[in-house]
């Protein structure tokens, strides 16, 4: 995907070592994932989370609700508890990953052109 | 006290939630955000576009995903009171202040889009609120502590922590003023309220994000430098 400088971790087999320059951005995602699956679990045990606190204090419905919902408050539909919301978090992180690159892709894409 | 004046608000999706729905500014102010928005997004492409190198593609797309995923971690603050990493200084820092901001803008949309999380309506001040304000601002303020600190190398966590801290507050405040002009709640009040529970959660976001970039700098010190690449212009 793209040209890295090698990663500075030492005692690697040399193509273990290009892998890792290669694709660090898979490591990347994990650790967002990781995140995110510790958001769900730890949002799932907490009453005092945001929803709780809107619906304790009344005012949850103060705003207009959207017209449309895909995956309404990062419960995955048809799934429930913390694997929905794990899951949820999982599709979030995929789309906004995919378009950044895509934005990262046209924007590079555009200054060649340019250029050339 | 913090819960107290946290409750002062009736209005507030959580006083910590900087993820407004619709409903909650006019559409005079809700429109005049779009506005400001769209301009500076604008601006933001342009720039990205003249200074962006493709070797921080993957960056680009791990940054959003972090930041996305970071968002969605409600973390403790006090009275039943939680609040959430905006990660605007942590992308500016990574990828520069105008992809940060890209990543920044991405990040809501979709959260309004897909998730239903900030109304559509409202989705320009929940940008610039999120986005853009306290990215650009703290970002500013990031680079002038780094000089006064000696250098960006020795600068980095101190001032990253500073800007992080303030990029919070300064969201806070825009939100703020966006429900004051709306006549949603007393600007007074909502800057009592808001301002005094993101000067707590401002602690949190600077934490995560000195420890985002002391891990970044332990692993892959690398990153720190793909902001600076330039594409070669032929």
């Amino acid at each position: 995907m793209t040209e890295q400088t090698p990663p500075v971790t030492t005692e690697r087999p040399a193509r273990g070592r290009r892998l890792v320059a290669r694709y660090w951005w898979a490591g990347g995602l994990a650790i967002a994932g990781i995140v995110a699956a510790l958001a769900a679990a730890f949002a799932s045990g907490d009453p005092d989370g945001l929803d709780s606190v809107a619906i304790e204090k009344g005012f949850k419905g103060a705003g207009t609700e959207p017209g449309f919902s895909i995956i309404p408050g990062y419960v995955f539909p048809g799934l429930d508890g913390t694997v929905a919301t794990v899951v949820a978090g999982l599709v979030g992180i995929a789309i906004v990953f995919a378009l950044m690159l895509v934005v990262g892709r046209v924007l590079a894409r555009r200054r060649k052109n340019r250029a050339g | 006290m913090l819960a107290a004046i946290a409750g002062a608000i009736p209005l507030t999706p959580g006083p910590v939630a900087l993820h407004a729905p619709d409903g909650f500014l006019t559409p005079v102010v809700a429109a005049a955000m779009w506005a400001v928005t769209a301009v500076v997004l604008t601006y933001a492409v342009k720039k990205t576009n003249e200074t962006f190198d493709e070797r921080a593609i993957p960056l680009l797309g791990v940054t959003a995903a972090f930041v996305f995923a970071a968002q969605m971690f409600n973390f403790q603050v006090v009275g039943g009171t939680s609040g959430h990493l905006l990660g605007g200084i942590l992308a500016a820092i990574l990828l520069g202040p105008w992809a940060g901001t890209l990543v920044m803008a991405c990040v809501v949309a979709v959260q309004g889009l897909v998730f239903q999380d900030g109304g559509l309506v409202v989705m320009g001040a929940n940008i610039f609120n999120m986005g853009i304000v306290g990215t650009l601002g703290g970002y500013a303020l990031y680079t002038a502590l780094c000089r006064v600190l000696g250098g960006e190398d020795r600068g980095r966590l101190p001032a990253a922590a500073i800007a992080a801290w303030v990029s919070v507050v300064v969201a806070a405040i825009a939100m703020s003023l966006e429900l004051g002009l709306s006549g949603t709640t007393d600007l007074a009040v909502a800057l009592t309220a808001m301002v005094g529970i993101h000067l707590l959660i401002g602690i949190g976001e600077a934490l995560v994000t000195v420890a985002a970039l002391a891990f970044v700098r332990i692993v892959r010190p690398d990153l720190l430098r793909l902001r600076h690449l330039r594409p070669a212009t032929a």
